[in-house]
């Protein structure tokens, strides 16, 4: 009970947009991509396999092999934190090589093949959210 | 004199030293707290030093300037900054002093270290990130002085902080146990025209929380990419850096 509380509280926390992480001074920095580099209004689902997974500061980062035109495109995806994505229920082994997975992702403005993680869905329907996402439910 | 009222006050006395003692009890602020994000304190009342500062600051911003300095080279943030991350706040108290400890990149910060036994501020304070803080519980508030600072860090809101910081704190303790108000008054002349308060909120977490890890690593890439000259006007590490009176070089000599 208290659990499921403090989960729904936490909930209504993250709902807050990242728009509102104005000031640089509170916002902690991305590794290789300011916020800004994202296009934040686009949402974008992509299908396939995990090649690499980073569960390590300051950010996840993990790599999927995008099937395109009989070939295969590379695409690298930042989540937050380990300690942040912790709480929303990833771990060190969330993700495998070679595991079947859809991204739904804010792609890079510049087309570059990277994006900042919403969420990411198994085959078998589970969802696991990326922190402080802005669609976080 | 009537005899009569004498029973009737001790009484009422030993009424009132029961009453008085629950009341004098500490709530127990102890444990895992997650700070409310959503509503981030906003519009200091800024000195026009303060507000040239953080416009060139926003300015480098819109034009890609992302990180500080002091965040690629994992210093901490130090107080205020550190009790407003999206990662939980570990309160603990031991004797004669309330401790804080946080949990995110970059940093890590220092505890904080709130003393209780010390009545008055001490007179030969050496700057530092989360200053010196001493406290009391008045009632149900724990009532916390906090100066000492150093000029390395900010206040919230981006404001720079200088060494005549003075922040002042009344945390109480929804009547639920589940909310932690801290109502924070910084002030500091250069930077503030008057006193700021803020409110901020913590949801308390399930006792058996964990606390992680999240250690800064230091992003030698980034710092070798820096054009310390083009951000130091509103990049406080960058500027010490750049300035020898400062004396930046730490093992120097």
């Amino acid at each position: 009970m208290k659990r499921h509380r403090y989960a729904h509280a936490l909930r209504r926390l993250l709902l807050t947009s990242v728009l509102t992480v104005g000031s640089a001074a509170s916002a902690p920095a991305f590794a290789h991509h300011s916020f800004n580099m994202f296009a934040l209004d686009q949402v974008v689902t992509v299908d396939g396999t995990v090649k690499d997974y980073d569960f390590k500061m300051p950010h996840v980062w993990f790599y999927v092999l995008v099937p395109k035109g009989g070939a295969q495109e590379e695409w690298g995806f930042e989540a937050h934190s380990p300690n942040l994505v912790a709480r929303k229920g990833w771990t060190v082994n969330s993700l495998k090589p070679g595991d079947k997975i859809a991204v739904t992702m804010h792609p890079m403005k510049d087309g570059s093949k990277a994006g900042s993680v919403i969420y990411v869905t198994y085959p078998n329907g589970k969802v696991l959210w990326n922190a402080q996402s802005i669609n976080e439910p | 004199m009537s005899l009569r009222p004498l029973p009737l006050a001790i009484g009422l006395g030993v009424v009132l030293a029961f009453a008085g003692g629950a009341a004098r009890a500490a709530p127990d602020i102890t444990g895992m707290w997650q700070y409310d994000y959503s509503h981030p304190p906003a519009h200091p009342p800024v000195t026009p030093k303060a507000a040239a500062i953080i416009a060139l600051h926003r300015a480098a911003t819109e034009k890609g300037y992302v990180r500080e300095l002091s965040n690629m080279k994992c210093l901490p943030t130090g107080m205020p900054q550190l009790m407003v991350w999206r990662s939980p706040i570990e309160i603990m108290e031991s004797f004669g002093r309330i401790s804080i400890i946080t949990e995110h990149d970059p940093g890590p910060d220092e505890p904080r270290t709130i003393y209780l036994n010390e009545p008055v501020q001490p007179n030969d304070i050496d700057p530092s990130w989360n200053g010196h803080s001493i406290g009391h519980w008045d009632h149900d508030v724990l009532v916390v002085d906090t100066v000492g600072f150093n000029d390395r860090a900010r206040l919230l809101g981006g404001v720079p902080r200088t060494e005549a910081a003075h922040i002042t704190e009344r945390f109480s303790l929804s009547a639920d146990g589940q909310t932690l108000t801290d109502e924070m008054t910084m002030q500091d002349p250069q930077m503030l025209a008057g006193p700021w308060t803020v409110s901020l909120k913590f949801a308390r977490m399930p006792n058996d929380s964990e606390r992680l890890e999240a250690v800064c690593e230091l992003d030698l890439d980034a710092i070798q990419k820096l054009d310390i000259n083009a951000i130091k006007a509103f990049d406080i590490e960058a500027q010490r850096t750049s300035d020898p009176s400062l004396r930046y070089n730490p093992g120097g000599k």
